[in-house]
């Protein structure tokens, strides 16, 4: 390419313009295509990226059917680099994503789980019952789907 | 952090301006000083400098709350504790908030920050960790993914030929956004722009939005936050 460029650089028409002009709208075209499927990996990535964050550190079944073999690896490897930063610095940094306005919170049950243990006593938590219970543990069950907050 | 007066909350509070005084209009308490620094790296198009010696002073005063809530915990009624334990679950977002928006800037603009001295100085060390880390595994997916199937010259993830000239694919943070601003103390004429055309005069606690570059000194010099 920058050969072709160099033969012409006195601006006279010969020959080798007619592949110069052919080359460079190659090259311009196979340039607009890299950036196109770079962007759409990036996009993707920057998607699993953020569910990595609400859902936690194992993705659900139904997401990971879509997933090309190499955004596995990705999630895989992200999830680690992400946890061995919190564990280095001991915060889970998941948590907590809007200000917390009440130390308890109120929760519903979404499936039966049976005996959990929630601060010092275990409950048992049945479908559709409604619990006190501190944020911090309701926290981890909420991203993995099993309670919901009830809100009025 | 103000609480009622009582010798039990103030031993509970374990107090972190010098030997006992209750002077919060003085000196600024940790407290406000996350928040502060946090609203500014939330502003901020660019990562700031990481606030190591404030960071360390959170953590040793939540660990005091906590044990200091663990310890209190059967002589306060049940409304005075949750309100405590309010308050570190308050100061621990606060620190999370920081340190979160800290790593969606590093994500976004990893590869920036890695070539650039100034602003890799700018991480603590388990950051620059984790961004080492973060180039790489994004790399490799690209690499596995499209790179990889593309002719050596265009399999650059940072060059979009081997021709180009210089790394032209390095997503770099945009410095001319507007930020709103609060000036603390009075800088006088401050020029906006090289060539001496726009002068701003700062006076204390007026609020400005300007755009981002010209202010950038005078944010580490803490005469300005933004908001």
């Amino acid at each position: 390419m920058e050969k072709m460029q160099g033969e012409n650089e006195d601006g006279q028409i010969s020959s080798a313009d007619e592949n110069y002009n052919g080359a460079l709208i190659h090259h311009q075209s196979i340039l607009r295509n890299k950036r196109c499927l770079l962007a759409y990996m990036y996009h993707r990535a920057n998607r699993l990226q953020r569910l990595r964050w609400q859902l936690g550190a194992v993705l659900p079944e139904d997401v990971k059917e879509l997933l090309h073999p190499s955004e596995k690896e990705f999630v895989k490897s992200y999830s680690e680099a992400l946890s061995s930063y919190m564990t280095k610095l001991d915060i889970d940094l998941a948590v907590d994503i809007t200000p917390p306005k009440d130390p308890y919170i109120q929760v519903r049950v979404l499936n039966n789980i049976g005996e959990v243990l929630l601060g010092d006593q275990s409950t048992s938590l049945v479908r559709n019952s409604i619990h006190f219970v501190k944020r911090s543990e309701a926290e981890t069950l909420i991203s993995q789907g099993l309670l919901e907050e009830f809100t009025g | 952090m103000d609480s009622a007066n009582g010798s039990e909350e103030d031993a509970l509070w374990g107090n972190d301006d010098d030997g006992g005084q209750w002077s919060h209009q003085d000196l600024p308490n940790d407290v406000e000083v996350l928040k502060r620094i946090w609203r500014n790296e939330k502003s901020a198009p660019e990562i700031l400098g990481y606030e190591t010696l404030l960071v360390e002073r959170v953590r040793e005063q939540i660990a005091l709350m906590e044990e200091n809530l663990a310890a209190y915990a059967e002589s306060l009624d049940d409304v005075m504790l949750s309100l405590f334990e309010m308050d570190v679950n308050r100061l621990m977002f606060l620190l999370r908030a920081y340190l979160r928006v800290r790593l969606s800037k590093i994500e976004k603009f990893a590869l920036h920050i890695m070539r650039t001295a100034e602003l890799w100085d700018r991480l603590s060390a388990q950051e620059q960790e984790y961004a080492q880390k973060f180039v790489d595994v994004l790399s490799k997916h690209m690499h596995d993914s499209v790179l990889g199937k593309l002719e050596k010259a265009y399999d650059s993830m940072v060059k979009q030929a081997a021709s180009s000239e210089e790394n032209d694919m390095i997503v770099e943070p945009q410095l001319d956004t507007y930020v709103f601003c609060r000036s603390k103390t009075a800088v006088g004429s401050f020029q906006l722009d090289d060539k001496g055309d726009e002068t701003v005069d700062l006076m204390p606690n007026d609020l400005y939005i300007l755009r981002y570059r010209p202010v950038r000194g005078l944010l580490g010099t803490d005469s300005i936050e933004l908001v």
